[in-house]
């Protein structure tokens, strides 16, 4: 097992350096000396009566997230860009309030829990070929992460076939509840190792003047400790830890087409479809239509997306003491149906002095989403962003 | 394989000349118009459903507990 594990790892890192050493992709450069900047509001909320997994019966899943992200982008010379992002997370949990009577997870008093993260990064391009690089951290009080990618992707046939490969590699630590009984008392670990490794593959090809077709296919292998925080099980009446298997090999496979309507409109279709080790499959289906306004300067989105899946094989809403072996009542492993509904504007305000320093090209982007899942779960978000150039 | 004939099959298409990209050029013909916020949904997405996978989101915390 460890033979096929480290070979896999070899043959992606020998795959990503041999596009590397190609040295081509399509991403857009900037003049010399230009920077990109964008800032980026999330609100989200969640509720539900039906979370099998919260520790005092009452099932309810409400939490609020307010998560603004900064995103960065200079271009150094012709073909080399650096870029960075930043996330700061905010956010409340009802079901948090449930354990060791304070916040669950953060045993700092019933309040807001808070993470930040951040990425660095380099993108380099010459002719049809591009590579990229990044490295990232993550903190909050029950997870933390350290990260990093590299990728490349490469135009073939005067850029009308596009390929791309992307390797990345999460090495986390995570705190997991360890004896909830009584929940009030409930004792958290130190940090656990988990580690993350995530292969992706795009395929683009250009059909027509206005037809792209994109394939995708993603591997992604988690291990160690993969239990969420918060979540617990009843076995034959008593609360206790969810228990679940230390390695999961996910697989997935997408399309998607895009599809020029007129001269100021595109459909946007996708499908794709998921299986992993622990028995879940999963087919997402979902359409944007976009409408070009003001000369192409706004852009007007309605979106739509249809999500199924199967629950994972060790999941049950409870269990017999008799029960041995692997357990969970998380409701996002669950199977269920989710229905999403979206609309998004993109306004170009276009360029203006602010403070003596000239922004160009400046959008400001407003969009709400709202989803509602078969098992009970309904939740919204809105995103506000104010993007530029200088 | 099924994937790799479907890839040569796609590599072996007509070219469409860079001179007759234009429309390919706009926003909305992108195969990702919004790819930052798109970069949230698929945090949500990731978290919030047990099918990751397809996206940028596969670690790194999630904040949502």
């Amino acid at each position: 097992m460890a033979v096929t594990k480290f070979s896999l790892f070899y043959l992606s890192v020998a795959i990503v350096l041999i596009i590397s050493q190609i040295q081509v992709s399509l991403a857009e450069m900037m003049p010399k000396g230009k920077t990109k900047f964008k800032f980026l509001s999330n609100i989200y909320h969640q509720n539900g009566n039906d979370g099998t997994q919260v520790a005092d019966n009452s099932g309810r899943e409400e939490a609020n997230v307010f998560e603004p992200m900064i995103f960065i982008e200079t271009q150094i010379s012709e073909h080399t860009a650096i870029n960075a992002d930043f996330v700061f997370d905010a956010w409340s949990a009802a079901s948090d309030t449930k354990l060791d009577g304070f916040t669950g997870a953060s045993g700092k008093g019933i309040g807001p829990q808070t993470r930040i993260s951040g990425n660095f990064g380099l993108r380099q391009e010459y002719g049809s070929t591009e590579w990229h690089a990044k490295l990232g951290f993550s903190s909050e009080y029950d997870y933390r992460s350290f990260n990093g990618s590299v990728g490349a992707s490469k135009g073939f046939a005067q850029d009308n076939f596009t390929l791309g490969l992307d390797l990345r590699y999460f090495a986390d630590a995570v705190k997991l509840f360890q004896d909830i009984t009584p929940t009030n008392t409930a004792t958290i670990s130190d940090y656990l190792p988990r580690q993350v490794l995530a292969i992706s593959m795009q395929a683009s090809q250009i059909l027509t003047i206005k037809d792209i077709v994109q394939l995708s296919l993603d591997f992604v292998r988690a291990t160690n400790n993969l239990e969420s925080t918060a979540s617990t099980v009843v076995i034959g009446g008593v609360r206790e830890v969810e228990s679940l298997p230390d390695s999961r090999a996910r697989y997935s496979s997408g399309i998607k087409w895009v599809h020029g309507v007129g001269d100021s409109s595109a459909l946007h279709l996708a499908y794709r479809h998921y299986f992993d080790q622990w028995g879940l499959s999963a087919n997402s289906i979902s359409s944007s239509y976009f409408i070009s306004l003001r000369d192409d300067l706004d852009l007007l989105e309605f979106s739509a997306r249809y999500h199924q899946q199967s629950q994972v094989d060790y999941f049950a809403k409870s269990f017999d003491v008799s029960h041995s072996g692997f357990k969970t009542s998380d409701s996002d492993l669950e199977d269920f149906d989710s229905y999403e509904l979206g609309t998004a504007y993109a306004y170009t305000l276009g360029d203006q002095q602010v403070l003596n320093i000239d922004l160009e090209n400046i959008v400001w982007d407003n969009g709400v989403n709202y989803a509602i899942r078969s098992n009970g779960l309904r939740y919204a978000y809105w995103q506000s962003s104010i993007g530029f150039e200088f | 394989m099924k994937y790799l004939i479907l890839l040569l099959t796609l590599s072996a298409c007509a070219n469409v000349p860079q001179i007759d990209r234009g429309h390919l050029a706009k926003r909305m013909m992108s195969l990702d118009p919004r790819p930052q916020e798109n970069s949230f949904k698929n945090e949500i997405r990731a978290f919030r459903e047990g099918a990751v996978g397809g996206s940028s989101s596969v670690g790194g915390g999630c904040g949502c507990n």
